[in-house]
Formats: C-alpha cells, sequence, structure tokens
C-alpha cells in the first residue's frame, strides 16, 4: 500500500487504497453508524443530566432548619449537711436518644427552699457547678453557664450547649441539598457520657441554733433534637 | 494504605525511551527515511507523554492538596487557582496535551504505512505540527480551557484511521488469506491500544452511560452551565475509545475462532474483560459518582483505588511504553542490524522490563501487605530472569517478520529530519515558556 513518487506533490493514492475495498467500508460504516448512535444518546442523557444538576446547584440554595425536640429528664431530691460537696453523676447513653435525634443541650436547675422550719432562719448557700468531663460537648461556648450560686432559695439555673449552633430555635442555613443542609446538624456523639454536677452546701443559722442541712432538688433536663430542611 | 503513583516510573521510562529513539533514528543514515521520519515523530511523541508524565508528578508532589485528575486536562475542568506556579505547571499539561493530540494523528497518517506522498507530504506534515503546537495551547489558554474538548474530533480522525487500518488487514488475511495482510491489521491494533486504553477500559461504561453518571459529578463543580456542543465532545472522547475497542474485539475474536491466539488478541481480551468489570464498579459506586451535588463529596472507596492501580494505571503507565517499544522494534522503525544500535536496543529493552517489573513489584506492595522480603525475592528472581534470558527477550522483540516490511512510505530528505528534531525541541520549550508566562500573568482568573 505504499506509495513513493517523489515527483508528484501531493499524493493521497494510499488513502484511497485504503478505501478501495468494498467489506471494509461497509464493516466500517456499521461500526462509525453504530458509534454515532452511541455519540447521539449519550450525549442526549448527558445533557439531561447537565440540567438535572444546574437546577440543583443554581436552585435557591436558602434553607431553613427547624428543629423537633424531646426531652429525657433526670430528678433527685437529697439532703445535704453543712460544708458538704456533693457530685452527682448523670449517665446519657446513645439507647437514651431516640432514632434521629441528636443531644442539643443540657439544662439543669437546682432548687431548694429553707426547710429547717426553726425561726428567722435565714435561706442556706447553695453553689452549683458543672465540671468538664469526657462528654463531647461545646465546653467553651460563651452562651454556656456552668456554674452558679444562691443564698436566696432561688433557683440555680445551669446550661450547656452539647450541639454547635443549638438554641432550638429554627435558623437559616444556605447549601445545594437537604443532605448538605443538615450534615452539620446530623453529626453524632454530642452529650453522650457523664454529665456532672458539683453541688455545695453551706447552711445559715439564726442566732442560739442549729440548722445542720437542707433538701435540695436537681432536675436535669436532656434536650435532644431532630433537624429537618425546608426550601425557603 | 499509601498508595504510589506510577506517573513518575512513566515519566523516566518514557523520556528514556524517546531521547534512545531520537537518538537511533538520527544516526541510522542509510535506514529507510520513512521508518527515520516515523521513528522520530515516535520519539518526540515519548518525550512530549514523557514531559506531561513529569509534570503530573510535579504536581502530585508538590500540591498534594490540590484536587488533580485525568478529567482536569483532558475534559478541560481545570479553573485558575491563582497559585502561579500551580497554573503554569497545567497550563503546560494543557499545552503538552495538544502536542500529544497532533503528533498521534501524524502517526496515524505514517505508521503503519504512509497513507500520504509526494514532496510536499511530509513538509504539510511537519508544518501542521508546528503550527497546531503554537497556536492551539494558547487557544486552550485563553479560550477557557474547556475549549480544549474541540480536538476530540482529531482524538476520533486518529481512531477512524486505525480503525479502518485494522479493518482492512483483518479481512485481507481472514478472507483473502493474505498473512502479510496482519502486519498492518497488529500495527493499527497495538498502536489503538497504546493510544486509547485509557477511554477503551470504560467501553461498557459508556454504551451504558455509567460515564455520564461520573461526569456528572464533574459537571456540578462548573460555575456554568456546559453547552452541549462541550458535551458532544466529552463523549466523543469516550466514543474515541469505545469504536476501536469493539471493533479489535470482534476482529480478534473472529481471528483466535480461526487462527489461534496472539499477543494482540490476548491484549484486546484483557481490556475488554477490565472495561467490563469497570460498569459495575460504576453501578456499585454510583452514589459516590454523584454524591458532590446529590449529598456532599465522597471519597471512593480503598478497594476501587487498589483495582484502578492494578488496572488502569498499569496499563496505562506500565504497558503502554512496553508496546510502544514493541512497535517501534517489530516494525523496524529503528535500525537494529548493527552492533551498536542493537546493544542500545537490548539496554532499551531490559531497562524498560526492569523499570516495569520492578515498579509493578513496588506498587503491589503499596496496595496489598505483602512483606518486603516477599517483593524483593520477587524483584530478585525477575532481574535473574531477565538476566538468564536476555538473549531470547530482547530476541522476541527484535525476531524477524514482514512486520518491517509493511511500514512504507515516502523518502524525505535527511535534513529534513534534523530541521524536525530542531523544530519539535523549539515547541517543547515554547509551550514550557506561554503557559508560564500567561499563568504569571493571571490569565484565566
Amino acid at each position: 500500500m505504499s506509495t513513493d513518487e517523489p515527483g508528484v506533490d501531493f499524493d493521497l493514492s494510499a488513502f484511497t487504497a485504503l478505501l478501495d475495498d468494498r467489506r471494509s467500508n461497509i464493516t466500517m460504516a456499521v461500526a462509525l453508524a453504530l458509534s454515532l448512535v452511541v455519540l447521539l444518546y449519550t450525549t442526549l442523557d448527558l445533557a439531561k443530566l447537565n440540567d438535572e444538576v444546574r437546577d440543583i446547584v443554581e436552585g435557591d440554595n436558602n434553607w431553613e432548619v427547624s428543629f423537633e425536640l424531646q426531652s429525657l429528664t433526670f430528678e433527685e431530691t437529697f439532703v445535704m449537711t453543712d460544708g458538704e460537696q456533693r457530685t452527682l453523676d448523670f449517665e446519657i447513653a446513645l439507647a437514651d436518644v431516640p432514632d434521629g435525634f441528636r443531644v442539643g443541650s443540657i439544662q439543669t436547675v437546682v432548687s431548694y427552699t429553707e426547710t429547717s422550719g426553726l425561726p428567722a432562719d435565714p435561706p442556706d448557700s447553695v453553689a452549683a457547678n458543672i465540671p468538664q468531663t469526657d462528654m463531647e460537648a461545646q465546653w467553651t461556648d460563651n452562651n454556656n453557664t456552668l456554674s452558679g450560686s444562691s443564698n436566696d432559695a432561688s433557683d440555680i439555673e445551669l446550661l450547656l450547649r452539647t450541639h454547635s449552633g443549638f438554641t432550638g430555635q429554627a435558623v437559616n442555613a444556605t447549601g445545594l441539598n437537604e443532605y448538605q443542609v443538615l450534615q452539620p446538624w446530623l453529626e453524632e456523639g454530642y452529650g453522650i457520657g457523664t454529665y456532672s454536677l458539683v453541688l455545695d452546701l453551706n447552711t445559715q443559722s439564726p442566732p442560739f441554733l442549729n440548722d445542720g442541712d437542707e433538701e435540695i432538688t436537681v432536675v436535669v433536663e436532656v434536650v435532644m433534637f431532630k433537624p429537618s430542611a425546608t426550601s425557603v | 494504605m499509601a498508595t504510589e503513583s506510577l506517573a513518575p516510573v512513566a515519566a523516566i521510562t518514557d523520556l528514556i525511551l524517546g531521547t534512545l529513539t531520537i537518538v537511533l533514528a538520527n544516526r541510522a543514515v542509510n535506514h529507510d527515511p520513512h521508518k527515520r521520519f516515523t521513528a522520530l515523530l515516535f520519539g518526540w511523541t515519548f518525550i512530549f507523554i514523557g514531559a506531561y508524565y513529569t509534570i503530573v508528578s510535579v504536581i502530585e508532589l508538590g500540591y498534594p492538596d490540590q484536587s488533580f485528575g485525568w478529567s482536569l486536562v483532558q475534559f478541560g475542568v481545570f479553573e485558575s487557582t491563582g497559585v502561579g506556579v500551580y497554573d503554569a505547571l497545567v497550563f503546560m499539561l494543557f499545552g503538552l496535551q495538544s502536542a500529544i493530540n497532533i503528533l498521534t494523528l501524524a502517526l496515524a497518517l505514517h505508521l503503519p504505512f504512509d497513507l500520504g506522498s509526494g514532496r510536499n507530504w511530509n513538509s504539510m506534515m511537519i508544518g501542521s505540527i508546528g503550527v497546531y503546537c503554537v497556536v492551539v495551547p494558547i487557544i486552550v489558554i485563553f479560550g477557557g480551557f474547556s475549549i480544549t474538548v474541540f480536538q476530540s474530533v482529531m482524538i476520533l480522525a486518529t481512531s477512524v484511521i486505525w480503525t479502518m487500518i485494522y479493518v482492512r488487514g483483518l479481512l485481507s488475511e481472514m478472507l483473502e488469506e493474505n498473512d502479510d495482510a496482519r502486519s498492518a491489521s497488529k500495527g493499527a491494533g497495538l498502536l489503538l491500544i497504546a493510544f486509547y486504553s485509557p477511554s477503551m477500559i470504560w467501553w461498557l461504561s459508556t454504551v451504558l452511560m455509567g460515564n455520564n453518571e461520573w461526569f456528572s459529578g464533574v459537571l456540578s463543580q462548573f460555575s456554568e452551565s456546559a453547552s452541549v456542543v462541550y458535551l458532544l465532545g466529552v463523549n466523543t472522547i469516550w466514543v474515541s475509545g469505545l469504536l476501536p475497542i469493539l471493533v479489535l474485539l470482534f476482529g480478534e475474536g473472529y481471528r483466535t475462532f480461526k487462527k489461534g491466539t496472539s499477543l494482540l488478541s490476548v491484549v484486546v481480551f484483557v481490556v475488554v474483560v477490565i472495561g467490563f468489570i469497570n460498569y459495575f464498579i460504576d453501578v456499585a459506586l454510583s452514589d459516590v459518582l454523584v454524591s458532590c451535588y446529590e449529598t456532599e463529596c465522597q471519597d471512593v472507596p480503598v478497594a476501587f483505588t487498589i483495582w484502578s492501580g492494578l488496572t488502569t494505571d498499569v496499563l496505562a503507565f506500565l504497558f503502554v511504553p512496553l508496546l510502544f517499544v514493541y512497535v517501534l522494534i517489530q516494525y523496524r522503525l529503528v535500525e537494529s542490524n548493527s552492533d551498536e544500535n542493537r546493544n542500545l536496543l537490548r539496554i532499551m529493552i531490559l531497562l524498560l522490563i526492569l523499570i516495569v517489573s520492578s515498579s509493578f513489584i513496588e506498587l503491589v506492595q503499596s496496595l496489598i501487605p505483602v512483606p518486603q522480603m516477599v517483593t524483593a525475592s520477587l524483584l530478585a528472581i525477575a532481574v535473574a530472569f531477565f538476566i538468564g534470558w536476555e538473549e531470547k527477550i530482547t530476541g522476541w522483540f527484535v525476531q524477524e517478520s514482514v512486520d518491517g516490511e509493511t511500514v512504507s512510505g515516502d523518502a524525505l530528505l535527511p535534513q529534513s529530519l534534523s530541521k524536525f528534531t530542531v523544530l519539535m525541541s523549539v515547541l517543547l520549550v515554547y509551550i514550557i515558556s506561554v503557559s508560564w508566562l500567561f499563568a504569571n500573568m493571571g490569565v484565566g482568573l
């Protein structure tokens, strides 16, 4: 199939020779026709996929994430003596959290009243503190209230935010799809483990009388949420 | 599990092969000028592919955090990052890719035989390569990178030419019992495998649109909607691999049924089987492929990385240079009769086989937890085998056959050969220079 004609400027006879066989041409024509069919339908499919992708990517990407709330409550009532420091441990297990829910925050209320029954007995002094444990939580969040005290029998309210950004209120978010928007709210592990509370009691007694103990009630409410996203 | 990249190995082997091929082609003054010119085309294709892999290796080493993949350059998905050196390296890849495309087309017009002739034929070839390499990289850089898929027309044209030569040779051999015609079909078939195997191994995914599903993930990263013409270009690249592999499958299947297996048929069947399995991998990974827009981008499983390393990478990076050398020597593109050249060829073959086998062993070790002592022993066995069988291995590569007679074409003036070498050197420097210049000017940002 070679052509060696130095006297000619330009000769494509080898190329035309390649095309002078009918069987080869038919075989090649069939192969090319099939390739063209594949090319057309794959391109149409890709164009359709491209439209779908653009709808997602360029669509309205603003979302509102709202939360369905549930809570798990621990309550303990006990008597502490003057000068006593007591540590209460509450175990929050993964099994305690319903499917699809995450632990958002832990709210604690320490309450007591003057129960000595002595005349002119002033309220005792109670201090509460949440020490950091191995539990994964937002320990450095500015909205936390990890310690408090009371000397007038008012409730001590403490708050530990476990899941980042969770306030219980709906929030706005941006993202390509529901999955991406919800992803930050679906992280697991937060708020699971041991939650501790340290209490100190200092009783106040009226002159010549002795008020040596106090009854204290601790209510720990584990706030759990299930997020859902709505395009806005 | 760290996966060793084979790009540096491919870079070294291709650069060595390119240099040796150009040296052999230039010094064989009494050799057929057409074969010398074809060998030069081959040599420079090696050099450009070697340079391409060198830059890929530099990027992998210097910018491990950049998500760099095959589609970035092949489909023009790249977007300038503003990091001058990184952008310059990717610009160079676009330039080198263009040069490889035109050199491959030129090879298809010269090998297994010259499709054109006459005084102006080779001049036109050389001129076209020069103009293309000067103009196209600039167009791609200034045209927004995705314009590079227009080259798919040329990629398809090259594929069609070699497929046509294969069909013609096969039918002539099988129906006219012209055994000499096998040289043309074998050469065209091996060249098709060498240049198109990266897209061939996704043949079933092309037919059943698994590639589209993967590419939809790429499309989601685009800042603007892709045009239908662009999408047509993307699928043309896949079809450029699909057309020849299906023709080769039926052709080699028929030939094997009639005449038994051959090197080409075995390679074709292996590529077909890999492509068959790859489609089901696409199916298994479909959630990952569309994760970038349906959920969030996920990494492919380690098992896929191992499979890809042992099939795609081994084929593209290690096996293809072996095929190139086989074609180069079998078709007598370089003169192998003189003692001096024969020694160089021996070095070339052994070096290549040793690099390929040791890299393969290292790859296996990096992917599968095989003890080092075992792989060291395997390497020692391979070295002993190659030394002991050196004569036979070299003989297998340079065995006498009619293949060398198939390659024929125009006479070419010796000064044209040396000018071509100078031209390609200048083009290589040009591509590197303009890429550096425009990347540092912030083009594409």
